[in-house]
């Protein structure tokens, strides 16, 4: 392709994503004004009423804690082993019967596209509240995403390595057993690392929707606006997620390049069963009630079967107000994200003091589970789309900024002092250099976060920001079953569209 | 001890014939080495001799028996009598050299012995004498990833050893290999297959190599057998034909 061409193309998408942009804003009636202001606004209604944190119930909120990591190892480990097995029913190179493969896929699909927050009001409706309903939930989200990361690495280890020991005759779990474990033992651990690190921020909020943990002591103290209160419990989780987020990459560095002697092995796996019990044991999980309620749900189920037409228009409408949301929460975080990771990596920034601030802001950031940082931005600026689209910003810009600088930090080294040789200075560097070698990679990471970016918003949507989430949470507790039912299916076809066209997208980006 | 009878395979993505009424007849002890260029037919010919590509049409006879038919349990028990070398080597790189080795046996196991990889004495004496064949010994421990090509693909050839198999196939063995550790790799294949009388086919790139090996050479062009006959008889004509766009 020619230059001129390649700039006319740019120029056109960009023009094409400002005017999906600028369409969303004016459809959900966004005030520039009010997002503009509300970072500093949001600031300083943090620092007055917020601090100091209030230290009087801290025993109470650091048990709340460590009761939100056990649900965290518990529902992790399940998944883990459910997700395993339900990679291999959909994986071409162990299950021959593509009817079972194509179902199990299908089902993993749909478990996966309707947000943890949506499955654990779900449950609550099926089963009453309890922290059993909030156990599922997250175990039914974890394995929906772990499944699919699962399937994705055996695919590519059974593409070749799993062939000689089908051309030698070996059986299907001698093939799983002598082939497929030992290559997928380090993609296991790490995807399931991974998992864990979602599920520490996913828990703390299931208490929203009465599954337990202490997403219900953030919210009602918020709601009796006890701000610090509420500063005690998010700086203890904030502490806590940091906390894992250092021990998972210590362990991932100290994974990589270390001989595991076979034994460590064993001894590893019953350390974590250990572990494993000891949190089942402290979550004290309310088995008796929900069994008790099992008789229930045959008849919520059948209630469910219902599908209420009339709402199809009003659902579909709300599910493109979520979109909506989604979009331009993405777009503003992508932006920032942008400037704040060119002055942040280690490699190109101006001010190493400044490049350490932005990582230590962005790493608090991403700690706050986002349905957390809406609330206090409900507080602050009040309920609505404006608020929703700030707090949007706010966690796609802290994925993002993360995403950014570690893709601006594997360039090679020579790139920059090439170009500081001839005299460029910041801006030259950045804009010559770095960012036609970034800036497909840059685009990689926006696609995926489009997708969590969406859900996020139908999720903050069931705490108030509007949305096809706030229609869902008010079907609930109106008890109206075919609603919930259409709601449900809209959510799954909309956002089983987006996972398509995001891989598409992947596809050619690539 | 191999009949290939008007063997035909298409592919449907995209919808091409890559096999073209295949007739060949492969005698117990023959060196066979298949040579043609790329998108010839060679490795899908050896693939559907174990039937890791299914055939579209035609049969092919292993000791007299049909293959075309065979499921579950005796395609495995087929399986187990035919040994394969694979051009990226295609061992499990964090198990180690002895375990990728005795992965040959495992196919001819039980149950339980082969999920819990409880292989007898006799087993691991194999392997082990199989390794000081092609001079790894000193490998024996060592994580597969953290050998060469060569010594890679001198393990894949004990792993196809340990099956104790009536037919050794092999696609492209040295495609991957500088042209020292090449020699290596062909020597042992056919100094190990000489030696317990195995019937071997192989798909070969390098007509030099072909040469200087074969007992017998197979010419394929376009999905049809166009050269047929020992090395001697095959001209520079005859080559520049197989090999012509």
């Amino acid at each position: 392709m020619h230059d001129r061409q390649v700039r006319v193309k740019f120029w056109a998408n960009v023009a094409l994503v400002a005017a999906v942009v600028v369409l969303c804003f004016f459809y959900l009636g966004l005030d520039p004004v009010r997002i503009l202001t509300a970072a500093p606004h949001f600031a300083g209604y943090i620092a007055v009423n917020f601090f100091p944190p209030s230290l009087t119930h801290a025993p109470v909120y650091i048990s709340a804690v460590l009761h939100t990591v056990a649900f965290a190892v518990v529902s992790t480990c399940i998944s883990a082993v459910l997700s395993f097995i339900f990679a291999l029913l959909m994986s071409e190179a162990i299950m021959p019967w593509r009817a079972v493969r194509w179902v199990t896929r299908f089902v993993m699909t749909f478990v996966r596209n309707i947000p943890v927050i949506i499955w654990a009001s779900l449950m609550v409706l099926v089963f009453g509240i309890g922290s059993m309903v909030g156990l599922i939930a997250l175990i039914l989200a974890t394995t929906g995403f772990l499944s699919r990361s699962y399937a994705e690495s055996i695919g590519e280890i059974a593409a070749k390595k799993l062939e000689p020991l089908r051309a030698s005759g070996v059986r299907t779990l001698g093939i799983i057993r002598h082939g497929l474990l030992p290559e997928f033992a380090p993609a296991w651990f790490n995807w399931t690392l991974f998992a864990f690190e979602l599920n520490i921020r996913a828990s703390a909020v299931l208490g929203m929707v009465g599954a337990g943990g202490m997403g219900v002591m953030i919210q009602t103290q918020l709601n009796l606006r006890r701000f610090n209160e509420v500063a005690t419990m998010v700086l203890l989780l904030i502490f806590i997620v940091l906390c894992t987020e250092l021990a998972a990459g210590w362990i991932r560095k100290k994974q990589m390049g270390v001989k595991v002697p076979r034994v460590k092995g064993w001894v590893l796996a019953l350390a974590v069963a250990a572990v494993f019990f000891i949190c089942l044991n402290y979550l004290n999980l309310d088995m008796a009630r929900f069994l008790n309620r099992l008789s229930n749900a045959p008849r919520i189920l059948r209630l469910l079967a219902d599908v209420n037409v009339a709402m199809l228009l009003p659902g579909v409408r709300q599910f493109f107000v979520s979109f909506a949301m989604g979009i331009v929460g993405l777009v503003f975080g992508g932006l920032l994200a942008f400037v704040l990771a060119f002055c942040a990596a280690d490699n190109i920034t101006p001010w190493r003091p400044l490049a350490f601030l932005i990582k230590a802001f962005v790493s608090i950031v991403r700690a706050v589970p986002s349905l957390i940082i809406i609330l206090m931005i409900v507080a602050a600026i009040g309920l609505g789309h404006n608020a929703g689209v700030v707090g949007l910003t706010l966690s796609s810009m802290g994925y993002l900024t993360k995403a950014f600088i570690a893709t601006i930090e594997e360039q090679h080294r020579g790139l920059i002092t090439a170009m500081r040789a001839t005299g460029a200075n910041w801006g030259q560097i950045v804009l010559h250099g770095l960012l036609p070698a970034v800036v497909t990679g840059f685009l990689a990471w926006v696609a995926i976060r489009l997708e969590t970016s969406v859900a996020e918003s139908i999720t903050l949507g069931v705490v108030g920001a509007g949305g096809i989430g706030t229609l869902l949470a008010r079907a609930i507790r109106q008890f109206d079953y075919p609603t919930v039912t259409l709601l449900i299916l809209i959510i799954f076809i909309g956002m089983a569209c987006l996972e398509g066209a995001v891989s598409a997208i992947r596809r050619r980006i690539f | 001890m191999l009949e290939i009878c008007a063997l035909v395979k298409n592919f449907t993505h995209p919808d091409t014939e890559v096999l073209h009424k295949i007739n060949l007849t492969v005698r117990a002890g023959e060196f066979v080495v298949v040579i043609g260029p790329s998108g010839s037919g060679k490795t899908t010919l050896i693939r559907c001799i174990n039937r890791l590509t299914d055939p579209t049409a035609g049969e092919i006879f292993f000791e007299g028996q049909p293959t075309s038919q065979l499921r579950g349990a005796k395609l495995r028990a087929l399986r187990t009598q035919i040994g394969m070398i694979f051009q990226d080597y295609n061992l499990i790189y964090r198990s180690n050299v002895m375990q990728n080795v005795l992965h040959g046996r495992l196919g001819q196991m039980g149950f339980f012995r082969s999920a819990l990889g409880l292989y007898s004495r006799q087993d691991l004496r194999e392997a082990r004498e199989l390794l000081v064949a092609v001079g790894l010994e000193e490998f024996t421990h060592n994580k597969a990833q953290s050998l060469s090509g060569g010594q890679m693909q001198r393990v894949g050839i004990c792993r196809a050893m340990m099956q104790n198999p009536k037919l050794l196939l092999a696609d492209e063995p040295i495609s991957s290999l500088d042209p020292a550790s090449a020699k290596v790799v062909l020597d042992q294949i056919k100094a190990l297959t000489q030696a317990r009388g195995l019937t071997s086919i192989i798909n070969l790139h390098q007509v030099d190599f072909a040469k200087a090996y074969a007992s017998r050479i197979v010419g394929l062009r376009l999905g049809e057998i166009v050269f047929d006959g020992v090395p001697e008889d095959l001209t520079q004509e005859m080559t520049d034909y197989i090999y012509a766009r």
